[in-house]
Formats: C-alpha cells, structure tokens, sequence
C-alpha cells in the first residue's frame, strides 16, 4: 500500500513542476526542485543508510531500488522539460520568421498596388 | 444561357475580391503552378506562403499570379496558416480567408461554396468535411485513423464536428485576427478547434471531396504523425 501511495505521490510531483510554466515563479519552484534533487542525492552518498530506511518504510524493497526509481523518474523529468523548453524557443523562432514574412507580404502587395491601381 | 468563360471570370472576381486564398507550400514546386492557376479562375487573391522551400515554389507560384510570403526557414504549416492570418488581418479589402492545401488535393469549387455557405448563414467559420455527404479516396486504414482523430476531438473539445485535421477551412477576417496558435507544427487544427470550442465562434461544416493522388499522399501528413501530434499536445 505504501508503495502506491509513493507512486502516486511522484506522478503527482512530476505533473505539479510539469504544470509551473516559465513564469518567474515557475523557473524559481523548478530550480528548487532541482536544488532538493541535488541535495537528496548527497545525502544518500553521505549516508546510504538512509535510502535503506526509506526504501523499507515505503514498501519498494532495498535502498539501491529507491535510488534507482527516483533517478529514473528525475531523467524523464528532466527530458520533458527539456523538451517543453525546446519547444517554446521554436515558438518564438517560429513568431519572428512569421511576422517578418508578413510585414514583407504586406509591403510587396501595397507597392505592387500602387504602381498598378488598376 | 451559359456565361462566357471571361464574364464568368470577371464576376468571380468582384463576387470573391475579398476573399484571401491562403496556400500554405513547403517545397511544391511541380504542382504549385496548377493549384494556383485553377485557385485564380475563381479568386483574385491568392497568396502562397513558401515555408523555407529549398525549390522554386516562391518563383512558380509567382509566375502563375499568386502573392507570395516567404519564411526565412521552415516552422511548420501552422506558422504558415499565421503568417497569412497576419497577411489578411493588416489589409481591410479582405474579409473573408480560406485555407487551401498546396498539393492539389482540394477543389476550388469545394472553396468557393464554403465561402458563399459562410456568407449566407453568417458563421464565422466553415470547416470542410470529408465524411458529411462528401467523399474522399482514402484508404482503408486513413479512414480509420481520422475517424479515430475525430472521435477524440470531439471527446476533447465538446464539438459535434465529423472530421478533424482537414486543411480546407473558409473563416472571417476578423475571427482570423483572433486566433492564436500554441502549435506552429501539424497541431494547429486542433488549436483552431480549441479556439472554436472555448470561444464564441459560430461554425458550420460543408461537405467536401478530397482527391488522394500519389502525389499528395506522398507530400501529406503520415498517419503516424497523428502520434507525434498528440505527443506534442499532452507536453504542453
């Protein structure tokens, strides 16, 4: 039972920083995100002990098992928002190629008018 | 009595002058010219958005009388669709705008009925549709797929629309203004349907005939894109 309440809990996680968007605070909660990442993982260098006991009181067998899990869940994370941030930035490239093709449009046409109204 | 072919011409000239054709075409050099020449029987405005062609698109479609918008480098055929809606947006003799696909798999007639059946009912968009009265040679499996497509817009988005991802669209200049895309890539009907759906916009589909020929099977969207398409729209 506790091993389901510990999946359901990353899902949960993994939509939540998936939903922050770029907003100041969304690129804040993410950097924390990745700061507590971080700081998991020395603790479980420091002591390994420790995955051993969060491991079994989560009911996902021995600590190496929960180290792999969450850095498992971490890449795939890290890849959509990766992914997200590729995305957006195509976006804005694909904004400015649009509007510079359609101020250029525009301008042939209204010249093309004027030296030939009828 | 029968028109000439000239008067005829003339009158759809002034009946279509404020209409904008726009044709979104990425590397279309062999069939752009037909598509462009038949699209001008019936509208004098056709405007051709190159999207980054590495052939002679720009320059054929040129030559056959249609404008043309140029993109520095492909983004896709949505930022084509935008880039014309921008077009249509900043020149008030257009009040109406239509979508046509560059690999002549689209009637002008089919168009040009949209237009009038937009006008009479007074909607601010006509979607075309390949599985009302019209008809279309697709394959088997295509069909399955679309209508699969089709399912799940509706589940989605809560219109009763019977087909989904068709590129020949008639809507109003101003609703045209409006609608901003999330997805420059394949993904933009579904956000003109999105915009549809969550926004006052009056609809109405028309049955239209879609011819599949080598060509444009070849040139058209893989089914397998359906995939791609839905991936991009969940990691928003």
């Amino acid at each position: 039972m506790a091993a389901w309440i510990f999946v359901a809990a990353v899902v949960l996680g993994v939509v939540i920083v998936w939903r922050l968007g770029s907003s100041t605070k969304g690129r804040a909660s993410k950097r924390l995100v990745l700061i507590g990442f971080a700081a998991l993982v020395v603790v479980t260098i420091v002591n390994p002990e420790i995955t051993t006991r969060a491991a079994s009181w989560l009911g996902v067998g021995r600590g190496a098992d929960l180290v792999f899990y969450l850095t498992a869940i971490g890449l795939m994370l890290l890849a959509a928002l990766t992914y997200i941030s590729h995305r957006r930035t195509e976006n804005r490239i694909a904004e400015i190629v649009s509007a510079q093709a359609a101020d250029r449009a525009v301008a042939t046409w209204e010249a093309t008018d004027r030296s030939d109204p009828g | 009595m029968a028109q000439e072919p000239q008067a005829e011409h003339a009158d759809h000239a002034d009946r279509y002058a404020d209409v904008l054709v726009i044709v979104p075409a990425f590397n279309e050099a062999t069939a752009i010219g037909a598509v462009v020449a038949d699209l001008r029987r019936q509208f004098p405005n056709v405007l051709v958005i190159d999207d980054g062609s590495t052939d002679d698109t720009s320059q054929v479609a040129k030559e056959t009388g249609a404008h043309v918008a140029r993109h520095l480098v492909n983004i896709g055929q949505g930022g084509a669709l935008d880039t014309g809606f921008q077009v249509a947006a900043r020149m008030p003799r257009f009040s109406w705008v239509v979508t046509f696909d560059a690999d002549g798999q689209h009637r002008v007639s089919d168009a040009a009925a949209m237009v009038d059946a937009g006008r009479e009912q007074g909607v601010d968009i006509v979607l075309g549709t390949r599985f009302g009265d019209g008809s279309s040679n697709a394959s088997t499996l295509k069909r399955a797929i679309l209508r699969a497509g089709t399912r799940y817009t509706r589940w989605t988005t809560g219109l009763a629309v019977t087909d989904t991802h068709n590129g020949l669209r008639a809507l109003t200049t101003d609703l045209a203004k409006r609608i901003e895309f999330e997805d420059r890539g394949m993904g933009h009907a579904s956000d003109i349907l999105d915009f549809i759906a969550h926004h006052d916009v009056s609809w109405i589909e028309v049955p239209i005939h879609i011819e599949y020929t080598d060509y444009s099977k070849a040139k058209g969207q893989s089914m397998t894109n359906a995939v791609n398409i839905l991936f991009d729209r969940w990691l928003r």
